[in-house]
């Protein structure tokens, strides 16, 4: 298994190495000009001044020397500052990756109380009205655009019940009654289609783990049905189910930018939206590296998993 | 099966029909057309208050909580011109004179920082007394040094500030001070020195502290009404009273707190759910369409709409052929008749005008503003001497790129361009662009029109001049060039008399407007909301005011 391990992330670092470089160069191809950004709209500023603050900002500098201060900076721990306001990367993203970790955690939780036993109903209940039921609900969660379940949420809230979640984030530990009144509607909406998809993987998983010798032979000996659905069918079904789970929470941290939006939470998502109209690149590299790097971690951690999961796989 | 289909086919029809009235370009509302009328809307706007209410019945203390917009730069305010700046910033500082916060019309200035001023008799050298006894966040004193240090900032700025309003300032010779005094010499009389001045991004910063730091983009010491608690970009600004201000017994709360939401039904929820006190069009206010909603909803909730020191203008590019032929660019302008063109606006909220804010002091009388190429009567009259004119110039099969920045503002602005411009047989090729490529194209020049939304600190009539039409501004984009305009640019910043000055305006504004390189379509309103417990809020037509430094806003409740 240790072996395995130092494979893994001695892989991991060329794909880090390729991830930076195609989140530099492609930044410096897009159009737009951070400068006039900076001084804002109601300046009336010239060119002179312009290439002066591009100057600052090292913007004037070859294109692979840029890059090669910026992974002088990142193997120093440092993120920089954002371009125009000078503000701490590291401090702006400590801010929003709870937030955004917060939601996540809630979708999450969520997504599986109901998703595994809708799928697990749906699977044991084949063909009835109960199967139809969930994956016709399923398909409705699928297929109805988050944005809109999330502005028709805060509009029902807002406008009908005449409420909305404080607009301040409070963390779980300091308040976790606000806590969860901020986060779970925004996190019943994204739950709504990740639950879509996960029942429908339970459901098909489980039919095929359903299906096998092992599990009439338990039938055969006598055992309850919950017994054989949980100890036996259930936990040998989980392994894609697992899988999912990480790639799911792998794109939620991504930052689920419609959802934060809507709900003004400042994740994540929303701040590497603002660095992309700010134009503010160190901003949105520290950002995209920050996802990638968790995606990478994920994935290895989703991976090692198996091993727990079905204690008949090895890693060289 | 027959019966079933004919219904079907009907049903068809309607909708076809339906859709397409809803497409038609809808009738916006009569824009208003100017005099007596205009100035009405310009000094009533609504129910603001005409001065502050009697502190013996003011309710002291409370945070107001507003809406602040996300285009944050940074602190500095000596380098930005960043709405997202402002709209927080401002609370921290002041500058030597202030535009007075009631006063609608902005015509009156109050002392700031300076607590009297006066002219020499030639125009050319303005004295400011400092106000004694005045201390900045950290509790150092505001002196006259630091003062002279932050105009020769803005206006004469050293290799490592990129000063944002430097080129404003092209009057100036020295600023110098003086034991409690700060004295500005300017090269020539100067009538706009002091409104200059006055507008309230000209702040003073405490010397010691940019030594110390560099520059102000993280860190602010004011002197202002509030000082900063906290602030993270696109988020929030926190500001607390500053408990020693000042103006005695101000400001009146506790606190501001600034919240930015990227979704406006983010922002109507948290205004309708009370988690907020404002919807502020310094920072995010609403849009008409936004406005309605509030207006709609069963609550108490006041919104308003008034004018603002912004407008939507198209401009040519005289660099481009046909277009640098001035009798093609006047057709062009016949033809994009202002009473036709706003009608393709949707939500359109405003007055047509020139160059000038309507309804001020400076602004064209009306009779002379309805002899303006494009600004006349007769529509189908000026079509034809449109198309007379092109004839003339030799032009047939004309097509031009209009290019702007994407969003419903374009489309809509596109719609009335293309359809007007039809009519005279000339065709338009839309380029739109996200919003930073469509100012860095048209900073280039990559367009034959351009349209956008422009802003100007003051209501003083060299500001939309000296930006869009001087010929050598970074913001004269359509690179149009009269020296005679010039002169009377020149002209008019030198004349003291009022009367006077407003008379070579005038001139100024008529060439500049019949060189029709660009041509302003409508000055717009801007809405807002409060909560009627938000006392002695006003907006005034610049943002750039005491108005927004909130210190005499108080909340009953």
């Amino acid at each position: 298994m240790s072996r395995y391990l130092v494979k893994r992330l001695l892989l991991a670092v060329p794909t880090v190495l390729g991830l930076t470089m195609l989140i530099f160069f492609t930044l410096r191809i897009l159009p737009g000009d951070i400068a006039l950004t900076i001084v804002g709209d109601d300046a009336n500023v010239s060119a002179e001044r312009l290439d002066e603050i591009r100057r600052t900002l090292h913007l004037d500098q070859p294109i692979w020397v840029q890059y090669l201060d910026w992974l002088r900076q990142l193997a120093s721990m440092d993120l920089g500052k954002s371009f125009g306001s000078d503000y701490p990367i590291a401090k702006r993203l400590l801010a929003a990756i709870p937030v955004t970790f917060n939601l996540a955690a809630y979708t999450l939780v969520l997504t599986v109380l109901m998703a595994v036993p809708l799928g697990a109903l749906s699977a044991i209940k084949r063909n009835s009205w109960v199967d139809y039921l969930c994956r016709c609900l399923a398909l409705i969660g699928l297929s109805t655009p988050s944005f809109w379940v999330g502005i028709i949420t805060l509009m029902v809230l807002a406008f009908s019940f005449n409420w909305m979640p404080q607009i301040t984030v409070v963390g779980f530990l300091e308040d976790p009654v606000t806590n969860f009144s901020q986060f779970i509607w925004p996190a019943l909406v994204l739950a709504a289609a990740q639950t879509a998809v996960l029942a429908r993987l339970t459901r098909s998983a489980l039919l095929e783990v359903l299906g096998e010798d092992y599990v009439r032979t338990a039938r055969a000996k006598g055992l309850r049905e919950n017994i054989v659905l949980l100890n036996h069918a259930l936990r040998n079904a989980l392994l894609p189910v697992v899988t999912l789970l990480g790639l799911q929470f792998a794109a939620l941290m991504e930052g689920a930018v419609i959802t934060e939006t809507v709900f003004g939470l400042p994740g994540l998502g929303s701040t590497l939206i603002q660095g992309i109209n700010a134009k503010d690149f160190p901003l949105i590299q520290s950002s995209v590296l920050f996802i990638g790097l968790l995606v990478i971690v994920i994935n290895l951690a989703i991976d090692l998993s198996y091993a727990w999961l079905d204690p008949r796989i090895k890693f060289d | 099966m027959t019966r079933s289909l004919w219904k079907v086919l009907l049903v068809g029809i309607g909708l076809v029909v339906g859709t397409a009235r809803c497409s038609a370009p809808a009738a916006g509302p009569a824009p208003v057309g100017g005099g007596a009328e205009r100035e009405q809307r310009l000094a009533t706007g609504t129910d603001f208050p005409a001065g502050p209410t009697d502190p013996a019945k003011v309710k002291k203390g409370g945070v107001l909580r507003g809406t602040w917009t996300a285009t944050f730069a940074h602190m500095d305010m000596h380098q930005t011109g960043n709405l997202g700046t402002w709209n927080g910033v401002n609370l921290l500082y002041n500058g030597l004179l202030e535009w007075d916060a009631f006063d609608t019309t902005q015509q009156k200035m109050v002392p700031g920082l300076a607590d009297s001023w006066q002219a020499s008799p030639d125009g050319a050298k303005f004295t400011f007394k400092m106000r004694p006894g005045v201390k900045f966040h950290d509790g150092t004193s505001v002196t006259a040094a630091d003062a002279a240090f932050s105009l020769n900032r803005i206006i004469f700025p050293p290799k490592e500030v990129a000063s944002a309003r430097k080129e404003q300032f092209v009057m100036v010779d020295k600023v110098e001070s003086s034991g409690d005094t700060v004295t500005v010499t300017t090269k020539f009389p100067s009538s706009n020195l002091l409104g200059l001045l006055a507008d309230a991004w000209q702040v003073v910063v405490p010397k010691h502290v940019v030594d110390q730091n560099g520059d102000l983009k993280q860190v602010a010491v004011g002197s202002g009404p509030y000082k900063l608690k906290e602030f993270v970009p696109s988020q929030r600004f926190v500001a607390v009273r500053n408990p020693d201000y000042f103006k005695p017994g101000l400001p009146y709360l506790d606190g501001v707190e600034l919240y930015f939401f990227a979704e406006e039904t983010t922002r109507i929820a948290a205004l309708i759910t009370n988690k907020l006190d404002m919807v502020n069009p310094a920072g995010q206010g609403l849009t008409a369409e936004g406005a309605k909603d509030v207006k709609s909803r069963n609550t108490p909730i006041v919104v308003g709409s008034t004018p603002r020191l912004a407008f939507d203008a198209w401009r040519f590019n005289v660099t481009h052929a046909p277009l640098d032929n001035l009798k093609v660019r006047q057709a062009l302008n016949l033809a994009l008749d202002r009473s036709e063109y706003v009608k393709f606006l949707s939500d359109f909220e405003g007055v047509i005008g020139t160059a000038v804010f309507p309804g001020s002091f400076w602004d064209l009388p009306k009779a002379d503003q309805d002899k303006l190429v494009g600004y006349e009567a007769g529509y189908e009259d000026k079509l034809k001497r449109a198309k007379q004119m092109l004839t003339e110039a030799g032009i047939t099969n004309l097509e031009l790129t209009l290019m702007g920045p994407a969003g419903v503002a374009f489309d809509d602005n596109a719609q009335a361009i293309e359809s007007l411009l039809g009519k005279v047989g000339v065709k338009i090729k839309r380029d739109p662009s996200q919003q930073e490529e469509a100012r860095n194209k048209e900073s280039k020049g990559q367009f034959d029109i351009y349209y956008g939304g422009y802003g100007i600190p003051t209501i003083d009539p060299g500001g939309v001049y000296s930006d869009h039409y001087y010929c050598t501004s970074p913001r004269n984009t359509s690179k149009w060039c009269d020296k005679d305009a010039d002169a009377l640019y020149e002209q008019q910043l030198k004349l003291l008399d009022p009367q006077e000055r407003r008379k070579v305006v005038w001139e100024m504004n008529k060439r500049a407007t019949n060189g029709a390189s660009m041509g302003i379509v409508a000055w717009r309103n801007e809405d807002w909301a409060r909560w009627p417990y938000v006392k002695d809020w006003v907006v005034t037509p610049s943002r750039y005011t005491l108005a927004s430094k909130l210190e005499y806003v108080w909340l009953d409740k």
